[in-house]
Parts: structure tokens; C-alpha cells; sequence
């Protein structure tokens, strides 16, 4: 196991590193600059070029991206031209937002979707086609219009939740339970059909294994059955999914917090983008694969606690 | 071993009955607004954007973006919400030439910096200075060459090498370029990016601002006129989706927005309250007038047989409703420069369109480019001229940008020979500036001159009589649009700010100002 654990941590930093140079040159070929941002349309093309090299944004990429990673290295992630605020501050106010974000909606998706999922296997017939239709839509709807949708519904006609906007958990724990709600639901429409769906399909196939109807002709009690050994059976490739979805959630955040006004790192990633505000986007980045990878380091350490086969193979 | 187990599987289970719980309570809980509570007065207003900057001298003076400026750095002259020039902290204000080129201004006495320093005349020359030098607009609209010198205890003159009327308007919160700001924070760049330094009633509160996404703003104890002062607290958060701003008004979240043709009309079925302000110049402009890319342009029958052939009336109707009019020359209605009768020259006439194409020698039409930076009403208001002008003949390829950036580089380096624009409401000098004698840019890539408008242009600009200037830049727009058919306006398009009257009163705006005032005149509703 800490083998395992030492060896993911090891893959990880080179995929680190891939990543931010990624960022960053994809980043540069957006096309305009900041300057001609800050500047708004009735800049002179002189006044641009002048600011753009105050700005040191005139210089190569490849030197720009070496001052960026030399800064890493002493712990300053830089400054965002906009606001002027140090990015490792911007990181740490937007980190919470985000992260309650993915880690709700992926818990919503979790659980109603294994529900959905093994009932719809388990009754099979017209639940797994209701299922199915539902799913199919939960993949098709674009988040956003989800979530509009539900703002439209349960803010501004019925007036039961607030529309946009966050608070901390820790200033007003049921503010920030009923800010969540809206969000949370949004990012979990498609998790929920990605998730049912995989479960369904799992555990008809546990379900259909030898040991279950050999443990059924013996009387085993079925709803034991099922949500003792069908379920077990089924994790792996559930808990795939589950982990999939978070890494989702996180990308769905970059359209989501926008519509509802969070102030995490997806906003912040749609906002340096439009603006060329390269440290932003970096950092947010970073911050971002870091995540993922611990979420995929996590998800194998639970592989192998579940399933000793992957454990000796590792 | 057992034991063991069973403890772990009571722990998952335990802690999968917690998250259960907490994700029920999540769906079931609710919750009133978040403004106002503990009676503590709050303004919350929401923007589509956040500022481009807090710097107010790097900061585009779209109406929106100054709010973020205005409520922290008071400027030298306000325009009040009728759009009439106030005091604020000038005292006073006056031309001492004839020819509209030194203007002395009168310091208001005892005011302090919202670090308690105190503002001198040589604190405000060095403000105006570091607008001229650094400022995105400073040099372009005072004029280059223009300096800012304290000359007695409490007044400074300003001295510009061309005369510039349009000066008082300048130094409003409106244009920015009077926003005085504290001299030590020009000392240290970059304070001003993330903390306010100025004389307004408000000052940004940095711990609480998360930026691009809330900014906070509190008193300023320091403020020369605590009777200003009418809230406890103004947020401003940045909700990027009007629909969704338009919800956090409705369900009592917050208090105003701007919003857009569609939420104004859903605003008013909602029982919200709109104030519109007719503000958007919104046209084709036909820039390579010399004919290098397109030759057809080069021929003024051939541009004003474009201006006839846009059926403006149905555009206006169609496009924007309530919130928009017909409007075809450089200047909106109560502004310096407006004209009726040039509002309504090339009234939709189709046919002659045709007359003038084929005395120009295109009677089988022909195909020219059109630029435009993209969003729902340049979509379709492009796609509705082009339709005109494919009715005589003309094709007009859309090229489209999703970048407000690239589209003026590409536009300014002479890549379209006709563009679409939309253009805030300014002072006449300005708009001059941008569409004829400011240099190249977007508006005017080929800086193509026409000496009669350049007269007229100097005339208005050295006009002391206000009465004049209007007579002078009605006819320089005038000649501009009838006579050289330069531009083809579409629509004058308004502003739509949405609010909810049972928590705000007195927002109100005037094509001169463009924006309700928040830092002076909105008010607690009784």
C-alpha cells in the first residue's frame, strides 16, 4: 500500500508540471492580451504595446512561464494584473467554495444514484427504462440551463431558496446549507444518470452472477443479498464512476459558479480566461490537478482496500 | 479481528448517516433574503462584471464599471441625476481664457482622505497628473500636452494645449478624470488596484471584498459630508448571468442591476420598477471610406445608398422594443449636438437605394465585409442590416469576434472596411475624438479627414456659449452623417436598470449621467 501510495505520488509531479505548461501555452493562444482589457476599446494601438511591456507580457512565453515556475519554487504564485491581489489569497478565499461544491453534489449524486441504480436493477422492466430516459436527459442538459432553470423556479417564482451567491459555513451554517442547494442539485443532474446508470448495469450483472443464485436457492434473504454481496459486487466499477464524477463536478464549476454567483476557483478560471490574466489561470489550475490527482490516489487506495485482487497486483 | 470490523462497518455507517442527513437538510432548507437583517442599512447591487480595475484611472468608463469608483473617490464636479453639473469637491469652477483652454478650479475647503490626510491643491494637481500620464483615457481626451498646476492656496488651473469645453464634464464621476485620488497612494504601485485611496463617502473594505466576485464597501468616517452618507454597507457582487441577476432582485437577494432588453421586460411583468436611459449609439460604420479594401465605399452615393437601404424603424421595434429608437447620427437626444432633422435623414427608401447604387455604377450590387464583436443584440442587429442591404443587392459578410480585444486590433489595422459599433453616451469633444480627429483607431483606422467637419469641429470646440457649441456639433454630426454618410446608425439603445422599490428610492438617471448614483442619491426606501 504505501508502495502504491508512493508510486502515484511520484507519477504525480511530472503530470503536475505537464499540466502548467499546458496551461499556460494553450492560455497564450488566446487571442487578444490583457492590456488592450484593461485599456477597453478606444486604446491607441501605442498605448497597448506600452502597457503590454510595463506589464512584462511583451517578452516570449517560454520566459514568462520560466518566471512564473521560478516563483513556485519560492512559494509566490504571483499577482493577477486586475486585481492585484497576491493569487495564493485569491486561492485560499476561492478553495472552500469550490470544494463544498464538487464534494456535495458528488456525496447528492452518490446516493441518490446508487438508490436509482439498484432499484432499477433490481425491479428491472419499466424502472430501468424510466431510468434510462432520465438518465439520458441528466447527460444531454447542459448545466447551466439546469441551473437557470431552477433559479427561475425555486427563487424567483416560488421564493424559497436565495438565487446566487455564497456564505461560509462558518459565519451562517444555514445560509450556507440553503445557498448550496441550488448549485449542488444543478452539478448532480448529470452525476446522478451517470451514476444510476452504471449501477443499474453492475449489479443486474452481480445479480445474474452463479454465487447469487446459488446463495438465493439457499434462502439467503434477499434484500441481504443485495445489499450485501450484489453491492460489493458492483463497487469497483461504481466507485469508478463516483470518482469520475467528482473530477466532473470539478469542471462543471468553471460554467456553474458563474450562474450562481460562487466565488470559487471555476469562476476564477472563467474570469482569468477572458481577461488574460495568466496567474489566475495558473493557479486556479494547479490547484485544481492537484485535487484530481488525490481524488484518483484515493479512489485507488479504496479499490484496494475493496477488492484483494487489485492489492496483489499492485 | 471481528471486533475490528464491526467497528469500521458501524463508523461507514455512522458517517453515510450523517452526510444523509446533512444532504437532506441541504434540500429542505430555506431561507429569506440576506440584505438587511439586524436593521443594519444595506445597499446590494448586482453587476454582470466585475471593475476592471479600482484604479479609477485604469478603469473604462463604462457605467456599470464606475460605480465601483464612485462610491470610494469623489470627483472634482458630479453630474447629478438630472445630468447637471454639481459641486463636489471643486467648489466652484471657470474658463479663465476666451478661448476654452485654462480652467481654474475652486478647492472645497477641510476635506479629508479616507486615511484622514488631508487634500491640498498640489495633492489634486498630482492626481490630475497621474491621470494625464497614466491614466487610459487621460491623455486621449484632455488632450496631450494638458497639465494640472495648484496655483493659490485651494485652486488649481488646468491648462490644455487645445480648447476642450467639454472640460467640466470631464472631471465628473461619469468620465472619472476628476476622481481625486490620496497623493501618498501614488507613491506605491499597486495599492490602488486592491484598496480604494479617495475622498468618497465610502471606502472599500479589502477583508471582506473577495475580488471578481463581491466587493464591500463601508463608510468612510472621514468624509466631508456625513449627511451623504445613507448606508450602513453597499455589495456589489458580480452574478455573470442577467437572468440569474434579474432572480437575485426579484426574490429580495439584492436591490438593483442592470440589466438588458430581456430582463427589463421580464422586471416589469415581475412588479420591479425600470429605469431607462437612452445611452447606446448602435450603427455600421463605414471606416474605409477611401476605398483601399473595398472600392465600392469610396463613393459617397454608395454609402449613403447603404444608409437609405437600413429600415431603422422596424430594426428599432424588432431588435429592442421598448428599449430602443430609431437613431441614425453620433448624437442622442438632450445631448450637446443632437439634431432632429439629421436623426431622421435617410428615412427607409429602398428604391433609392437602388437609384443611387446604379448612378454610382453598382446596379448589380456587390459583396463587402462587415466586422462585429458578437453578443445576443450585435447578433441580431447585424444580420437585420444585412438583410436590408441584400434587398438592394448588397452582401455583406459577417465576420464575427468573440473578442472584444481582437476585434479592435484587427479593425484598427485596417482588416474591415465596415464595422459595427455600439457607443456609450460621452461629451461631444469625445465622441469627436473617437469617430474623427482623435488619431487612428477603431472608429477611424484610416484616419480619414473632411475639412469642412474639421472647421466645425474647431469652432464647437472653442465655442464659449454654450448655445453655440450646440449649434457648431449639430452641424459637424450632421455633416458627418447627411452629407458624407460616414456611419449608418441603427439604433439608439437605452439602459435598463431594474430595481425593487420597496427597498431603494430615487434612482434616477439622465443621458448625461447614464448612471443612478449610489453613492449620493439612492436612498433607503421609508
Amino acid at each position: 500500500m504505501i508502495r502504491l501510495i508512493a508510486t502515484r505520488i511520484a507519477v504525480s509531479i511530472p503530470v503536475l508540471f505537464i499540466m502548467t505548461i499546458l496551461t499556460f501555452l494553450l492560455a497564450s493562444l488566446v487571442p487578444g492580451d490583457a492590456a488592450t482589457q484593461i485599456l477597453g476599446p478606444d486604446a491607441t494601438p501605442e498605448r497597448v504595446a506600452q502597457l503590454n511591456a510595463e506589464l512584462g507580457l511583451d517578452r516570449p512565453v517560454l520566459e514568462q512561464y520560466l518566471d512564473w515556475l521560478a516563483g513556485i519554487f519560492r512559494g509566490d504564485f504571483g499577482t493577477s494584473l486586475f486585481s492585484g491581489e497576491p493569487v495564493s489569497r485569491l486561492l485560499e478565499q476561492r478553495f472552500w467554495p469550490t470544494f463544498w461544491l464538487a464534494t456535495f453534489a458528488a456525496l447528492v449524486s452518490a446516493i441518490i444514484g446508487v438508490t436509482f441504480g439498484v432499484v432499477a436493477a433490481v425491479k428491472g422492466g419499466w424502472a430501468a427504462r424510466v431510468l434510462d430516459g432520465i438518465g439520458m436527459l441528466g447527460i444531454s442538459l447542459p448545466n447551466f440551463w439546469v441551473a437557470l432553470l431552477l433559479i427561475v423556479l425555486f427563487a424567483g417564482t416560488l421564493g424559497w431558496l436565495p438565487a446566487v451567491g455564497y456564505t461560509a459555513p462558518e459565519d451562517d451554517f444555514g445560509e450556507f446549507l440553503s445557498r448550496m442547494v441550488l448549485p449542488v442539485t444543478a452539478m448532480s443532474f448529470a452525476g446522478v444518470a451517470l451514476i444510476a446508470k452504471q449501477t443499474r448495469e453492475s449489479m443486474a450483472e452481480a445479480l445474474s452472477r452463479d454465487f447469487m443464485r446459488f446463495l438465493q436457492a439457499n434462502g439467503f434473504p434477499r434484500r441481504r443479498l443485495i445489499l450485501k454481496y450484489g453491492l460489493r459486487y458492483a463497487a469497483i466499477p461504481v466507485l469508478a464512476t463516483i470518482s469520475a464524477t467528482f473530477v466532473n463536478h470539478i469542471g462543471g464549476t468553471v460554467t456553474l459558479e458563474s450562474v450562481f454567483a460562487i466565488p470559487g476557483l471555476g469562476s476564477m478560471v472563467a474570469r482569468g480566461t477572458t481577461n488574460h490574466d495568466l496567474a489566475n489561470i495558473q493557479g486556479a489550475v494547479l490547484l485544481f490537478t492537484a485535487v484530481i490527482l488525490l481524488v484518483n490516489l484515493l479512489t485507488d487506495i479504496v479499490y484496494t482496500l475493496l477488492n484483494p485482487k487489485v492489492r496483489a497486483n499492485a | 479481528m471481528f471486533a475490528h470490523h464491526a467497528r469500521r462497518r458501524r463508523n461507514r455507517a455512522l458517517a453515510l448517516g450523517a452526510l444523509t442527513a446533512s444532504a437532506a437538510l441541504a434540500l429542505t432548507a430555506c431561507s429569506g433574503g440576506a440584505s438587511g437583517t439586524d436593521e443594519e442599512k444595506v445597499l446590494t447591487i448586482v453587476s454582470v462584471a466585475p471593475p476592471v480595475s479600482l484604479d479609477p484611472y485604469l478603469q473604462n468608463v463604462d457605467p456599470v464599471n464606475i460605480w465601483f469608483i464612485e462610491l470610494a473617490y469623489d470627483p472634482l464636479i458630479r453630474v447629478d441625476g438630472a445630468g447637471e453639473l454639481v459641486p463636489d469637491l471643486a467648489s466652484s469652477w471657470e474658463y479663465i481664457d476666451d478661448e476654452a483652454k485654462q480652467l481654474e478650479l475652486t478647492l472645497r475647503e477641510d476635506v479629508l482622505f479616507s486615511d484622514g490626510t488631508e487634500m491640498t491643491a498640489e495633492g489634486v494637481a498630482a492626481s490630475l497628473s497621474y491621470a494625464i500620464s497614466t491614466g487610459v483615457n487621460g491623455a486621449a481626451w484632455l488632450g496631450e500636452g494638458t497639465t494640472a498646476e495648484a496655483t493659490a492656496d485651494g485652486t488649481v488651473v488646468i491648462t490644455s494645449a487645445e480648447s476642450n469645453p467639454s472640460l467640466p464634464s470631464l472631471l465628473t464621476q461619469r468620465v472619472l478624470l476628476g476622481s481625486v485620488v490620496n497623493p501618498t497612494a501614488l507613491d506605491e504601485p499597486g495599492v490602488l488596484l486592491n484598496g480604494t485611496h479617495g475622498a468618497g463617502p465610502y471606502v472599500l473594505d479589502s477583508e471582506s471584498t473577495v475580488a471578481d466576485s463581491s466587493y464591500v464597501y463601508e463608510p468612510n468616517e472621514h468624509y466631508w459630508d456625513q449627511d451623504k452618507i445613507q448606508w450602513d454597507r453597499i455589495e456589489i457582487d458580480i452574478v455573470a448571468n442577467t437572468a440569474a441577476a434579474l432572480q437575485a432582485v426579484q426574490s429580495g437577494q439584492a436591490d438593483l442591476f442592470r440589466g438588458d432588453t430581456a430582463t427589463g421586460e421580464s422586471a416589469i411583468s415581475a412588479g420591479l420598477e425600470v429605469e431607462a436611459i437612452p445611452f447606446g449609439l448602435i450603427g455600421m460604420n463605414y471606416i474605409d471610406r477611401n476605398g483601399e479594401l473595398a472600392p465600392e465605399l469610396a463613393d459617397v452615393r454608395v454609402r449613403q445608398a447603404l444608409n437609405y437601404a437600413i429600415d431603422r424603424d422596424s430594426i428599432a421595434q424588432a431588435v429592442y422594443g421598448e428599449w430602443g429608437t430609431p437613431g441614425g447620427a453620433l448624437a442622442l437626444e438632450g445631448t450637446i449636438g443632437f439634431d432632429e432633422e439629421t436623426q431622421d435623414a435617410f428615412a427607409y427608401d429602398p428604391e433609392k437605394a437602388r437609384e443611387l447604387l446604379e448612378e454610382a455604377g453598382y446596379a448589380d450590387g456587390f459583396s463587402i465585409d462587415v466586422a462585429y464583436v458578437t453578443s445576443v443584440l450585435s447578433d441580431v442587429t447585424v444580420q437585420a442590416v444585412a438583410a436590408n442591404w441584400a434587398e438592394i443587392g448588397v452582401t455583406a459578410n459577417l465576420v464575427n469576434f468573440t473578442d472584444a480585444g481582437q476585434a479592435v486590433s484587427e479593425i484598427t489595422a485596417k482588416g474591415y472596411p465596415i464595422a459595427y459599433y455600439g457607443y456609450g453616451q460621452l461629451p461631444p469633444t469625445i465622441v469627436a475624438r473617437s469617430f474623427f480627429d482623435g488619431g487612428a483607431n477603431q472608429y477611424n483606422p484610416w484616419v480619414t479627414e473632411d475639412a469642412e467637419l474639421n472647421e466645425l469641429l474647431d469652432a464647437a470646440s472653442q465655442a464659449a456659449d454654450p448655445a453655440d457649441a450646440q449649434e457648431f456639433y449639430a452641424d459637424a454630426f450632421t455633416r458627418a452623417y447627411s452629407d458624407l454618410a460616414w456611419q449608418g446608425g441603427v439604433v439608439n439603445s437605452a439602459q435598463v436598470f431594474i430595481y425593487d422599490p420597496e427597498t431603494i428610492t430615487n434612482v434616477r438617471a439622465d443621458t448625461n449621467s447614464a448612471t443612478p448614483d449610489i453613492a449620493w442619491e439612492i436612498a433607503p426606501a421609508e
